[in-house]
């Protein structure tokens, strides 16, 4: 075939470039229809499935689990709004949202006391307490997504991973950085007591660093001071009440 | 006889609860009776409608004075341009029945239903009105209340296994059960969420061909009815990352959200120092809203960001160096305000800790501390920073 030269050449390309555009509109149509279609059917089917297993859904945390960690496989993010299919059928979201304000409650009820660092688990007693037992079992893992779904918010809530798997919520939102959490966790090793000697023999941190960290801890309430001596010097140790706290 | 009569709620001994639903009112004809958002119970015998702040306040209508019923599904209204809440204007789907009598509401209480009717509507608010219908219509079908209570009784015996070993066998049986049905349930949730797989796919390869077409096409404006459409999807399948809803100028439903929060809220932020976390907010919000409705963190994330756009006097705010979300109200009025306020604490006591501003404004504690380091940056506080705790006083410098 000669090679094009020439305005017919232009416009031949030209034409065929557009058709390629139609194919290709046409094409993305097609797949338009086949997701409307498949949309459809997956709402009957989501339809159904709420039907049957609504009521087991809200009652059975592994359930819950496994429902959001295939959510979470797709793609899909079920809590992300109210108005979507998924809460307006299964009512899951429902559960998550009225989670997190029964957590916002607890931890702002806490501050007072805890500097705003606070258990998990402890949180989840409370709850348990304030709802109806026999209608829904919650567990940890609800609770956690709960509050990571908190997290757009700025760093309102946080959660710090314990050495012993345990979780502790932060409801501060001032920056807490590494090196506090790694004090926290080494005063969960130690009874909920830190002293600078101790800060210093584990972290192996310097005298001015060790200072800077426990003196914020120390004005944003989260440790609490306590000068003693035990007859030759003074002794300072820093108290974190959430690890006593019941 | 009256149809529709006052219960105690009480279950006969035969008889079953079948299903519930939140969020449940009554109309009489168009109009709605003083019984709304109620829980409507259905039991093997009766429909029971509790009130849900009045534990004693509960009707019954018995199934066997029930002709028949009809679903309704009512198509919303297309929104009105009136500047009332769009979410007061919905209509949602109901439930008619047609009794056998005619009943009187107005037995029950004396403001509503003119005149006796053969029929009454439920309204479901919060859907689950199809599940509803189908178990309504299944009792209906099943005239459970036929049976006396000898027949059944007899049919319990034979199955009824007596002495220890019977419980133990009932216990396993029971037992047995459960699992089929979690094992059933999850085989289910399998089954699902394959489906929604294959959407989620064909939806990505679609996004990613919709924004190519939108990088070429010069006219950004322009929307097509396909493109609106799929937009409609994303946002109700909840897609993470989602390229074309996050572009998008927002939903209506986060504008409506966005007009409840400036109504409800204006006043008790201006009351609280000005400003307010959106965790509180979300708080209050979904306190407020109850059981039927709750709104998700996202959803409050985005309606604050229609705030901005619409002119009020609520702003949406992030603070950077506290990474803190907060609504606030911004004008000179406002700041004024506060000053006054703190500078008549500080002169009460001398100095002001953020605890001691937080308890008497009522506001949390980390706007408590912005608003006295606001106050230091206009130079009308100083701060005495001490291991006990941080301290506010009056800036004598610059009097």
């Amino acid at each position: 075939m000669r090679k094009g030269f020439g305005i017919g050449a232009i416009n031949k390309k030209a034409l065929q470039q557009s058709k390629f555009e139609e194919k290709a509109s046409e094409i993305s149509e097609n797949e338009m229809t086949q997701l409307t279609r498949q949309i459809e059917t997956f709402k009957k089917n989501l339809e159904e499935f709420a039907y049957k297993h609504r009521d087991e859904i809200k009652r059975n945390s592994n359930f819950r689990k496994q429902f959001q960690d295939m959510c979470a496989n797709i793609g899909v993010d079920p809590l992300s709004t109210s108005k979507g299919f998924w809460s307006e059928m299964l009512g899951v979201s429902d559960f998550y949202y009225e989670l997190a304000v029964q957590i916002i409650e607890i931890c702002n009820s806490m501050q007072e006391r805890t500097g705003g660092l606070i258990y998990l688990d402890q949180v989840l007693d409370r709850i348990r307490k304030v709802r109806n037992r026999f209608v829904n079992e919650v567990s940890l893992d609800d609770c956690r997504r709960a509050i990571k779904k908190l997290n757009i918010f700025g760093n309102a809530f946080t959660l710090i991973t314990m050495s012993n798997g345990r979780f502790m919520v932060q409801s501060l939102p001032d920056a807490m950085s590494v090196d506090h959490t790694q004090v926290i966790q080494l005063a969960e090793t130690n009874n909920g007591i830190v002293t600078r000697e101790i800060v210093a023999e584990n972290l192996k941190w310097d005298s001015y660093r060790i200072e800077n960290i426990l003196n914020f801890l120390l004005k944003e309430g989260i440790v609490w001071i306590d000068i003693h001596s035990d007859g030759i010097k003074t002794i300072s140790s820093y108290f974190f009440p959430s690890f006593f706290i019941q | 006889m009256n149809t529709v009569k006052w219960s105690n709620g009480k279950l006969f001994p035969n008889e079953d609860l079948i299903y519930d639903q939140q969020a449940i009112t009554i109309y009489n004809l168009e109009e709605k009776t003083g019984f709304q958002k109620g829980k409507l119970q259905l039991t093997s015998h009766r429909l029971l409608w509790n009130d849900h702040n009045d534990k004693n306040c509960i009707l019954e209508i018995s199934l066997n004075q029930i002709k028949n019923a009809e679903l309704k599904q009512v198509q919303n209204r297309p929104p009105s341009s009136s500047t009332s809440s769009k979410l007061s204007r919905q209509i949602y789907p109901r439930i008619l029945l047609n009794l056998d009598k005619p009943f009187e509401l107005s037995n029950l209480v004396d403001v509503y239903g003119a005149y006796p009717q053969s029929f009454v509507y439920f309204e479901f608010e919060y859907g689950g009105h199809n599940e509803f219908y189908q178990m309504l219509n299944n009792q209906l079908t099943r005239k459970k209340w036929t049976m006396s209570l000898d027949q059944q009784n007899s049919l319990n015996t034979k199955i009824q296994n007596i002495g220890i070993s019977g419980i133990q066998r009932q216990k396993q049986d029971k037992l047995d059960q459960q699992d089929q049905q979690i094992n059933e349930s999850f085989k289910d949730l399998g089954v699902l969420m394959s489906q929604a797989k294959e959407m989620v796919n064909l939806s990505n390869s679609l996004i990613s061909k919709i924004s190519k077409a939108t990088v070429a096409s010069t006219n950004e404006n322009e929307e097509t009815e396909d493109i609106k459409k799929l937009k409609g999807y994303f946002l109700n399948m909840g897609l993470i990352d989602n390229p074309v809803t996050k572009e998008s100028s927002g939903s209506q439903y986060h504008k409506a959200l966005a007009l409840e929060i400036s109504n409800n809220f204006t006043k008790i932020i201006s009351q609280n120092g000005g400003i307010m976390t959106l965790a509180d907010i979300y708080c209050k919000l979904n306190r407020a809203r109850g059981i039927a409705g709750l709104i998700s963190a996202e959803d409050l994330l985005n309606a604050c960001k229609q705030l901005n756009k619409i002119n009020l006097d609520l702003k949406y705010n992030v603070y950077k160096d506290l990474n803190l979300h907060v609504l606030e109200i911004q004008n000179n009025q406002m700041n004024e305000q506060n000053m006054s306020k703190i500078s008549e604490l500080i002169e009460q006591n001398e100095y002001l800790t953020p605890y001691g501003l937080s308890k008497s404004m009522g506001c949390s504690l980390i706007v408590a501390k912005k608003l006295l380091l606001d106050g230091e940056q206009y130079g009308k506080l100083c701060r005495d920073e001490t291991n006990i705790d941080l301290r506010f006083y009056k800036n004598l410098f610059l009097l």
